[in-house]
């Protein structure tokens, strides 16, 4: 059964016998926009009183504040910084120009065309533009600023990195098996360790004993698992039953509401985006206007940063290092995903700047 | 209330123009992302009245209907996005959805798996089999990498695989 030829049948087959209500009265239509802008108005009225009265709020604390018959705060408030005009700091670390697939590594160009790479540690992947004869993208392996090799039939586009990016690990899917692949990255190369067939990595994420591989330690020991059981398994050794309920959740130790939090490679910064404009207002793609980060299960570390308005329209983030965030902003306009700035903060001090390419 | 018309340029629909004929495709398509006809009317006014909002854009931009789509695509996600930490419900048979004629529903062994995709899998299935996108512009209509289509394709094709599979080896 060649499965996308029937999809595509079966689609238009069923598209085609739906019988659609007569369209409604476009000046309907115009009303209820007027309506929606009328509520957004309220909502922005709104938002303005209650922070207004945070502003009123926080100045009448700060008047209690030294005054030895202040009543103590019940709680220690988040601080909330709104940046000004962004100064201009040092280019980014790891850059791909997109438009010619030119990849950067701290200013210097690398050969190939790529979509995109990340940096940890001086360990560089760098996920190619073109495909294998398999489907998969090339990923290039770089340490240093020096290319050291090439992982060619990675999964997914996922590859674990080790604490100490000295170990590598990913899944090469062959149709009726998934096979975990471990290898050693040094500045000489790439040096596999070994490979463990699991046929549950490929039963996908509707199968109850579907599994995954989860995380590679230095010594290139991996975790994988899934609902029903979980595993070790060091090359040259037999797999291991192993607990990994603490990978259930995601992330722990943040605010309950924190949406998709990144933890920074060594776990002990996190990182999410807040303010969420309606990513479906304009058919645009969905923005942030703050960024937020915290130590895990330290509140009292807290600190939410506001962009100026010209930046303030974050799309993503990612870690350049354990201390340093990256934030893609765009143009305030959410039908273009083009980047308009990327903008580093650093959570030792919660001030930010732009970060040119080289 | 007097309907805005901000369609001056030769050629371009005007706003009312534009829901009149392209009211069935997108409900075609909405009905494809929600298997039922109520869902599927509410997304397309929702649809239509964020295109209202943005007509400028959506009349000057280079693909309107690209646009529009995105719009749609963004209305369906954004309506059904996931508590982070819940968990998809496993059910033994694929639930019922309604489809206009019930000889075409017999011959169709795909459609009911379809239905309960994941809603980002769902879209990418429909966007790639139904509205025929290529992976980049099917990027460009959710707003991520050709990689995440890629691998959400893959999940998506994998997991049917799977059900057909389990389908094809009920005695009943």
């Amino acid at each position: 059964m060649n499965i996308e030829q029937t999809l595509t049948d079966e689609l238009r087959v069923v598209a085609a016998a739906v019988q659609p209500p007569p369209p409604p009265d476009a000046a309907a239509l115009v009303r209820q926009a007027a309506r929606t802008r009328g509520r957004t108005r309220v909502r922005w009225t709104t938002t303005t009183v209650l922070a207004a009265a945070a502003v009123i709020a926080a100045i009448v604390l700060g008047n209690q504040i030294g005054r030895p018959d202040a009543a103590p705060s019940p709680t220690k408030p988040t601080p909330t910084r709104t940046a000004d005009r962004l100064p201009v700091g040092s280019p980014l670390r790891t850059y791909v120009e997109l438009t010619t697939g030119k990849l950067y590594i701290d200013g210097t160009p690398e050969s190939g065309f790529w979509n995109d790479a990340s940096t940890v540690d001086g360990l560089t992947l760098a996920f190619g533009r073109t495909t294998n004869a398999s489907g998969d993208a090339d990923v290039g392996v770089f340490r240093g600023g020096q290319r050291v090799g090439t992982l060619p039939h990675v999964s997914d586009h996922v590859v674990e990195t080790s604490p100490g990016t000295r170990a590598v690990a990913w899944v090469e899917n062959h149709d009726t098996t998934g096979v975990i692949v471990v290898a050693q990255v040094s500045k000489d190369g790439v040096h596999e360790l070994g490979r463990l067939s699991v046929p549950e990595l490929v039963l996908g994420g509707d199968n109850e004993s579907d599994e995954n591989l989860i995380s590679v330690a230095d010594d290139g020991t991996v975790t994988y698992g899934g609902i029903l059981s979980g595993h070790s398994w060091r090359p040259g050794s037999a797999p291991k039953v192993a607990d990994i309920s603490s990978y259930e959740y995601g992330p722990q130790g943040y605010p309950p509401r924190a949406e998709d939090v990144r933890p920074n490679h060594s776990g002990t910064w996190g990182a999410w985006l807040t303010d969420e404009r309606d990513p479906g207002t304009g058919g645009g793609y969905a923005s942030w206007g703050a960024v937020a980060f915290q130590q895990p299960g330290h509140p009292e570390t807290k600190v939410k940063v506001t962009l100026p308005a010209n930046d303030n329209d974050i799309r993503d983030l990612y870690w350049e290092s354990d201390t340093d965030l990256i934030l893609r902003t765009s143009y305030g306009d959410a039908s273009a995903d083009a980047v308009k700035d990327y903008v580093r903060c650093s959570v030792t001090d919660g001030r930010c700047e732009v970060a040119p390419g080289p | 209330m007097a309907l805005r018309s901000t369609a001056p340029a030769t050629g371009t629909p005007t706003y009312e123009e534009y829901v009149a004929a392209r009211w069935t495709p997108l409900y075609r398509t909405a009905y494809l992302l929600t298997a039922n006809h109520a869902d599927a009317e509410d997304l397309v006014q929702t649809t239509l009245v964020k295109t209202y909002l943005s007509w400028s854009k959506v009349a000057g931009a280079s693909s309107p209907d690209g646009y529009v789509r995105r719009i749609l695509t963004n209305a369906f996600l954004s309506g059904r996005r996931p508590l982070r930490v819940s968990r998809e419900r496993l059910v033994d048979q694929a639930p019922d959805v309604e489809v206009a004629s019930p000889d075409s529903h017999d011959r169709l062994t795909l459609w009911p798996h379809i239905a309960t995709l994941p809603p980002r899998q769902r879209a990418v299935i429909v966007l790639r089999y139904y509205e025929d996108l290529s992976e980049q512009q099917i990027a460009d209509t959710l707003g991520c990498s050709t990689g995440t289509v890629k691998s959400t394709a893959s999940d998506a094709l994998r997991s049917l695989r799977s059900r057909m599979a389990g389908t094809e080896g009920d005695p009943s």
